[in-house]
């Protein structure tokens, strides 16, 4: 129903401090875009800008074509659910959802249908006359959600919604958002930490590093295709081996392998399912310093004659063990220079 | 049989924490019981069996008859409600929006407003008395400063009802700016910025969001200000009329210029009396905080 | 006890020196004069005596310390009419201020032309500088206002008896009794006689005839109380 844009905004603190740095991104309608990254990385400072709690230093937001930069929060198309809940705990379950359509002076009994809507939108019909601390934290963030989703914003902003709430729950509620949110089609931004969420949830997602875009892709790119080391390492797990590339070969310590790029620095990148090991006769390339049993799967940490530390995954944790000399032969991998992509293997993993 | 030995520890140890609990509990416990009970039993037994002609004690309300048909005793006694009423109105009135600033302001400009504000409590009221006089009084400081700009001189307060609550105002200002803080400090940022974000303006926020939220604080802040306003003394005596005046400069007045402990005791119990239904309110509340959680 | 006053708004020569004069001051100058509540302190507490005395013939001796029971009801009621009569003349319309030393304040700020000070406390405030050098002190001369002493008594039987009495020689030197004007402020209680000079000189206009003094006993409440209920309130301050 609504189209957001951000533009070459920025949020300063001092001089030294730059919290978003020139940030572009379009969001499309009913699209759920995560901004996911490390704390510090300026996501909520964006998602607090884009709903008005923060003024950009530079930069325009339009919400379907209109520049919203110059309106208060309260005059913004825009709702919000808060990290802790928030919820007013003078007031039950309906006068939360209620308060903020009196504010816009609806009738008596529309307010009461349209309450009973979204109590029944988030699973908690019959729930309007408790008080708020009777609800156990996902009801709780429940009614939040309810709270914003009731007065129909145009943005639905989420600011790690679910950081407070156990595994389990955030497990269930990241369900029932997604539901609801292409149930009703509302272009949503979503704010996360946990890369599991923002993989289970978002059509897209955005890396955030110091401020800045590392990568926008869809779930599965980002995982496939990561473009920077820090993206690679940050999504899933990622040995990011540093080394030189000496005509036409990376190496590293013992290990080696077949770069066909220029020589220089490079980082080199195997997921561990990736990288196929075998039993060495004599030095190997690494040493195996632990297994780990996972009984589906096994992981194991291998160690490169400088004491860097790797992972390796196999199919029998019992097939190997501490000590053993080991060969390494990656089956998929990229290579970085300068913080982008120099080389990816055709079949990347 | 082999848990008994550890479940006696247990117990043991139990016990003897129970004994300290105790024992920690009794010094205060005591202290009110020696100090403040015992007086205020012994007060109203003092001023209900007077002693007749005859030497003996007899039960008489003759000195609460007195005060309860005594015009001068009951002015007094006005006096002393509209003080305190009005001092509490101005310092919720002055207070609440120091308090809210203080709250929601950041930088520099806020911790010096807080030292202002917290400044009065480190000032005895008679210093502030004396100062009083010399910027409010007849030819004060204002009056010197009213002159310089060709403006005419201030009706004094000083020596009229209006000295001791602007004194008593002054005095009460860390106390209440200090619980209402503590009382807006459970609001949380996200539940205020949550009402911005549903539509609320600044004073729909203050008014439906933050006010019930602090309801109690200023409950506790009033009845903080009434209990200590109302027994005041230094300020009323300084600053105030000499009639009608405060009970505080009465009660002391009765007792030791006019050396009649009965009437003193009875003015004394008549102000309990007053303080007791606010101290009931601060404690209706303090129950219903505890309930709440 | 005498009336400190401000030689720059009333010159010496004009100074009132009889309670006659003091209240045709008072009312030809209306605010220029405040005094303090009587119990509050023993400069308000003697000026309201000094009125007592003047409207029962000005005569000290019908006071004594047991009579209040005959006497204290046809005393007092016209010593409250004669002050209530001045209360429309003090500062403010009848303010009255809670101590000797808010008095003194007053004086010092230029709010007041007048107030009655111990002779001690005004003599102390001047030297010290709280009060102007232009403060003017004087006495009433008709009849001084009520004062109060500083004893020394000597047992008759005491062990050390001709000890004390050297003691008393001593206190009575001219240089003590000069000190008590110099040093305390206060006024030589048994004779200017001892007092050199110069000194007596000086402090001429506050000597008065005699020091008298108002007897405690069941008139001290009487007076603090009726003062209260009759001459503090029952004034019209919002004019």
């Amino acid at each position: 129903m609504a189209v957001l844009d951000i533009k070459g905004v920025s949020k300063f603190f001092g001089s030294a401090v730059r919290a978003v740095d020139d940030f572009d991104l379009t969001v499309g309608n009913g699209e759920l875009v995560c901004l996911l990254g490390p704390s510090g990385s300026g996501k909520s400072t964006l998602l607090r800008m884009i709903g008005g709690f923060e003024t950009p230093s530079a930069g325009s937001i339009t919400i379907d074509g209109d520049e919203v930069i110059h309106l208060p929060p309260e005059r913004r198309p825009t709702g919000m659910v808060f990290q802790s809940h928030a919820l007013w705990t003078h007031m039950n379950v309906f006068k939360n959802l209620a308060f903020g359509l009196k504010l816009r002076r609806l009738p008596a009994d529309e307010i009461r249908r349209k309450v009973e809507d979204v109590l029944k939108l988030v699973g908690l019909t019959g729930y309007g006359t408790r008080q708020t601390h009777q609800l156990s934290g996902g009801q709780q963030q429940r009614v939040a959600l309810a709270r914003s989703l009731v007065l129909e914003p145009k943005i639905l902003l989420l600011d790690e919604p679910f950081a407070s709430l156990d595994q389990h729950l955030r497990e269930r509620l990241r369900e029932e958002v997604r539901d609801i949110q292409q149930r009703m089609g509302i272009t949503t931004l979503f704010v996360t930490h946990g890369q599991d969420e923002a993989l289970s949830m978002a059509d897209r997602i955005v890396v955030m590093r110091d401020g800045r875009i590392e990568q926008v892709a869809a779930p599965d790119m980002l995982y496939r295709e990561p473009a920077t080391p820090f993206v690679a390492g940050f999504i899933g797990t990622m040995n990011l081996i540093e080394g030189e590339v000496k005509g036409g070969k990376f190496v590293r310590a013992s290990f080696s392998h077949p770069l066909p790029i220029a020589d220089g620095p490079a980082i080199f990148a195997v997921r561990p399912e990736a990288l196929a090991i075998a039993p060495a006769t004599g030095e190997g390339a690494a040493r195996i310093h632990r297994v780990t049993d996972y009984g589906t799967h096994g992981l194991v940490d291998l160690e490169l004659p400088d004491g860097t530390r790797h992972k390796a995954m196999v199919s029998e944790a019992r097939d190997w063990k501490a000590g053993q000399p080991v060969t390494l032969a990656p089956r998929a991998f990229a290579a970085y220079r300068d913080n982008a992509v120099a080389y990816r293997s055709s079949t990347a993993s | 049989m082999s848990l008994s030995p550890t479940s006696d520890i247990v117990g043991a140890s139990k016990k003897s924490g129970g004994l300290i609990g105790l024992l920690l509990v009794a010094v205060p416990v005591l202290l009110i019981g020696w100090m403040i009970i015992y007086p205020i039993i012994a007060a109203v037994i003092t001023t209900l069996w007077l002693r007749n002609d005859a030497g003996a004690y007899v039960f008489s309300t003759q000195t609460y008859r007195f005060f309860f048909t005594d015009g001068y005793s009951l002015a007094n006694l006005g006096l002393t409600l509209w003080t305190t009423v009005v001092c509490a109105i101005i310092l919720l009135v002055v207070c609440l929006p120091i308090a809210l600033y203080l709250r929601f302001a950041t930088g520099r400009l806020a911790v010096y407003v807080q030292g202002l504000a917290i400044f009065p409590l480190f000032v005895p009221s008679i210093i502030l008395s004396y100062a009083f006089i010399r910027v409010l009084g007849p030819n004060g400081m204002l009056d010197i400063l009213l002159n310089a700009a060709h403006l005419p001189k201030i009706r004094s307060p000083y020596l009229t009802p209006w000295g001791p609550v602007i004194g008593l105002v002054w005095d009460h200002i860390p106390l209440t700016v200090l619980i209402l803080m503590a009382g807006l400090g459970s609001v949380s940022d996200a539940s205020i910025e949550a009402a911005k974000d549903v539509g609320a303006g600044p004073v729909t926020r203050l008014w439906y969001i933050i006010l019930p939220r602090i309801s109690n604080s200023i409950l506790v802040a009033a009845s903080f200000a009434v209990l200590g306003i109302f027994s005041a003394f230094t300020l009323p005596y300084v600053l105030g009329p000499a009639a009608p005046e405060m009970m505080g400069p009465f009660m002391q007045r009765t007792f030791r210029d006019l050396y009649d402990p009965p009437n003193a005791i009875t003015q004394a119990v008549v102000s309990f009396g007053f303080c007791i239904v606010f101290g009931l309110f601060y404690v209706r509340s303090v129950v219903r905080n505890q309930r709440a959680r | 006890m005498l009336l400190a006053y401000d030689t720059t708004k009333l010159k010496p020569e004009d100074a009132p020196k009889t309670w006659d004069a003091l209240v045709a001051w008072i009312k030809a100058n209306p605010g220029q004069f405040i005094y303090n509540r009587p119990d509050k302190g023993g400069a308000g507490g003697n000026f309201v005596r000094r009125a007592i005395w003047e409207v029962n013939g000005r005569d000290p001796s019908k006071f004594t310390i047991d009579n209040y029971k005959e006497f204290g009801d046809k005393a007092l009621p016209p010593a409250w009419e004669l002050l209530k009569s001045l209360a429309p003349s003090m500062m403010d319309q009848g303010a009255y201020t809670s101590g000797n030393t808010q008095s003194i304040q007053l004086l010092s700020q230029g709010a007041v032309t007048m107030v009655p000070a111990w002779s001690d406390q005004a003599l102390q405030a001047i030297s010290t500088g709280v009060l102007p050098e232009t403060t003017g002190l004087v006495q009433l001369t008709d009849l001084a206002l009520a004062g109060g002493f500083t004893k020394i008594g000597v047992f008759t039987n005491g062990v050390n008896k001709d000890l004390a009495l050297k003691l008393c020689d001593f206190v009575l030197t001219e240089e003590i009794q000069s000190a008590v004007i110099t040093e305390l402020g206060g006024f030589p209680g048994v004779s200017w006689d001892y007092v050199s000079k110069e000194l007596h000189d000086k402090y001429k206009d506050v000597i008065p005839a005699s020091i008298p003094v108002f007897p405690s006993g069941d008139w001290e409440k009487n007076i603090n109380d009726g003062w209260y209920r009759n001459v503090a309130p029952n004034v019209d301050r919002s004019k």
